[in-house]
């Protein structure tokens, strides 16, 4: 049998290399995408520099400005990432079909196929894609490669920043006896904590426990986690991975007390989430509105429109709606964002123009 | 309040009552029909606030005053009464007793104070419009109309009344139907309102004979009076799209061909569209059209060729085969007139020969082909 290759490629602080690329005199100065001047917000991205200082992605931006006076904010250009983004991925799909994308700067790669094709190793076609998405692109990204996707993700993780690293599969449970239980993908802190409780912290303490004795205390996810703890997982790519919903909110520099004061910005948000459905070829029938108010209180509210759209007066009159029914006098409003989900492909019946 | 009446004529004014009451209501009280005796005369009314009907019959033996009724109770009970008199009558408790033939029975009416006022239109202005006409414009507009709620200028029939003229126009934004009637209507100010499409329909059913009837117009209302029932309705308050910008008046491409055996092809080929699409693909050339559906998902698929008269360069088109049917059905000429100009643009359907004073167009847009097809 096949020995199944799976790649992980991961773009190194991308948002932050992009910003590079647009100005150089970024480099090696500790820079983070996100947030706005004043402190509020939070950072999407920070360079390596920035991340000494103990910053990552989505802390607040005031306490990333506390822990480096002077970090550099730079705005965050979506659009612009997006193409970028795309750019890395085309070149990633020369090499194999089997292409996840899994968000803006990750992906999984099937090699299986590709090596014998290319009568390349994973270590060769890795390298080769990297060096073409540094020369074409001028980005850098790090690949890890294992026999499934939670150890290539796993062993990108530790080639970054800008490496390579493959866990041979003869190897995958020595490497993963000393790791911590909090990087096997879906133990999230929670889960880590009631590990901890039980005195367990490696991935090799893990294996301890019996599959009955896990699923016993963790129900169904026990026996996941009994199977990734040897390094047992998934190999099966999600090629073409729908997008569920998409959204786009922001915090204001200051809170905004009434409803006429959210239009401006729920219009902006609501013609870039159209335009976005537009490049997808999508309509959308669900149509929802968040609200941060001052006390850090959050709502969201959903309204289901009769017939799928992205028009974006039907999208932003729907959102004026809710934001009127819930806007309640007195509070203020720190965040304000909106989603779209529930879609549909785009309908290839052709409009009047006044419907548009 | 107290009359008498044969039960066939106090049936038939009830039923049509019934078709505006309400099935459910945040207010109860529109699910009754209000009645009201008065001088002899027995008014009828219902309302869902949109669109009222009152009626009015003569009645025997009356004493005047009103009283609101559950509307589905009242009709279920006098449907299934023999032939013959009845005599209803209500007392201050509004409680109703109704007496015939086959014995009495007692309804717990309710107040008639809560019940809605019937419109009453002060400053309007009458016109009359003989009934087939009127027939005919719904008919030939009112099946192009949006169900879109958050298009409410689309949820009804625009009723152009400009230099005396009358134009009506329906859309849902993938096809429009407009009917011009060449016709003085009398009026004497131009106006441009939009109807309700329930009202139109109710107003449809309730047609006949080829009198005239009397079309009132106000500032928000319009009222159409048949026979001793008056229809009234709100005009939806919205600006109707500018329509006359939309209808292409460049389609180069001109096919004439016979309506009933290229209707009869779609029925049979649109059996095998995709049913989400509903994609039907027309490929035309010199003197024929051929007609052809595919569907990936069932494997199924269709193609029929008919006889046209086009001598322009082939083109191919893909339409909503649902849409395509309804547009044929309303021609009702031996041949109809299809104008295109190229596949992603509006497409023109008209009777070969127009009825006498009037221009009827449908325009139906395409639908993007897909390989499929």
């Amino acid at each position: 049998m096949r020995r199944t290759i799976i790649a992980h490629l991961d773009l190194d602080e991308f948002y932050v290399a992009v910003e590079r690329i647009k100005d150089p005199s970024l480099k090696n100065k500790p820079v983070v995408v996100g947030g706005s001047q004043t402190g509020r917000g939070v950072v999407s991205s920070a360079s390596y520099e920035a991340r000494k200082y103990g910053i990552h992605s989505a802390m607040p931006m005031y306490q990333a400005m506390k822990l480096c006076p002077h970090l550099i904010r730079v705005g965050g250009k979506f659009r612009e990432y997006s193409k970028y983004s795309s750019s890395v991925f085309n070149i990633v799909q020369e090499y194999s079909e089997f292409v996840e994308r899994t968000s803006i700067d990750e992906g999984y790669i099937d090699l299986t196929d590709s090596v014998i094709k290319l009568k390349r190793t994973a270590i060769q076609l890795a390298e080769e894609i990297k060096r073409r998405i540094d020369k074409d692109v001028g980005l850098s990204v790090s690949f890890g490669i294992g026999s499934n996707k939670m150890m290539a993700k796993i062993a990108s993780k530790h080639a970054k920043p800008n490496g390579i690293l493959e866990i041979l599969s003869n190897k995958e449970e020595s490497f993963l006896k000393p790791m911590n239980v909090g990087i096997i993908p879906g133990v999230g802190p929670k889960t880590k904590e009631r590990l901890n409780n039980l005195g367990i912290t490696s991935i090799g303490e893990l294996r301890g426990l019996s599959e009955k004795e896990l699923t016993s205390r963790f129900g169904i996810h026990g026996e996941g986690l009994y199977k990734r703890a040897r390094g047992i997982a998934s190999s099966k790519l999600n090629s073409k991975r729908e997008r569920k919903s998409i959204s786009n909110e922001r915090t204001f520099n200051v809170n905004i007390q009434t409803p006429a004061g959210l239009i401006p910005t729920i219009t902006r948000i609501s013609m870039r989430i159209c335009e976005q459905m537009k490049e997808k070829e999508i309509l959308a029938r669900s149509v929802s509105l968040k609200l941060r108010y001052e006390n850090f209180e959050t709502i969201t509210r959903t309204k289901t429109l009769s017939k799928a759209s992205r028009n974006v007066g039907v999208v932003k009159s729907l959102v004026e709606q809710m934001i009127h029914y819930n806007f309640i006098p007195g509070r203020s409003i720190r965040l304000v964002g909106v989603r779209v989900s529930n879609f549909e492909p785009e309908n290839i019946q052709t409009e009047l123009n006044f419907m548009r | 309040m107290k009359f008498s009446i044969e039960r066939e004529a106090i049936h038939k004014e009830l039923q049509m009552a019934n078709r505006v009451v309400p099935v459910r209501s945040t207010l109860p009280i529109l699910t009754c029909v209000l009645l009201n005796v008065e001088d002899s005369k027995l008014r009828i009314s219902s309302t869902d606030i949109e669109v009222t009907i009152s009626s009015e019959v003569d009645v025997g033996n009356s004493e005047n005053g009103s009283v609101a009724i559950q509307s589905k109770l009242l009709n279920d009970i006098i449907g299934v009464l023999p032939q013959g008199e009845l005599t209803l009558s209500s007392d201050e408790k509004n409680f109703v007793t109704i007496e015939c033939s086959s014995g009495s029975y007692s309804i717990a009416g309710k107040s008639p104070e809560d019940f809605p006022a019937v419109p009453v239109l002060e400053d309007g202005e009458t016109i009359k419009i003989n009934n087939e006409m009127m027939h005919r414009i719904i008919e030939k507009t009112a099946f192009a109309v949006s169900a879109d709620m958050l298009r409410p200028a689309l949820t009804g029939v625009l009723f152009e009344f400009k230099d005396d003229k009358l134009t009506t126009v329906a859309t849902d934004g993938h096809r429009l139907a407009k009917l011009s009637i060449n016709k003085s209507t009398g009026i004497k100010e131009d106006k441009r309102i939009i109807i309700p499409k329930k009202f139109l329909s109710l107003i449809l059913s309730a047609l006949s004979g080829s009198e005239e009837n009397n079309f009132t117009v106000t500032e928000n209302h319009v009222m159409i009076t048949l026979g001793s029932t008056k229809f009234f309705t709100r005009i939806i308050d919205e600006k109707y799209p500018d329509y006359s910008s939309v209808i292409p008046t460049e389609n180069d491409k001109e096919i004439n061909v016979k309506v009933e055996g290229f209707l009869s092809s779609a029925v049979r080929v649109s059996i095998f569209a995709n049913k989400t699409t509903q994609q039907i693909k027309l490929t035309i050339s010199n003197n024929n059209i051929k007609i052809s559906s595919a569907d990936p998902e069932s494997g199924g698929s269709g193609s029929e060729d008919i006889d046209c008269n086009y001598s322009g360069e082939d083109i191919e088109i893909g339409f909503n085969s649902e849409y395509l049917k309804d547009i044929l059905r309303q021609i009702d000429t031996d041949d109809l007139i299809m104008t295109l100009k190229a596949p992603i643009s509006a497409g023109l359907v008209y009777p070969a020969e127009q009825a006498e004073n009037e221009v009827y167009t449908i325009l139906l847009m395409p639908i993007r082909l897909t390989e499929e097809a």
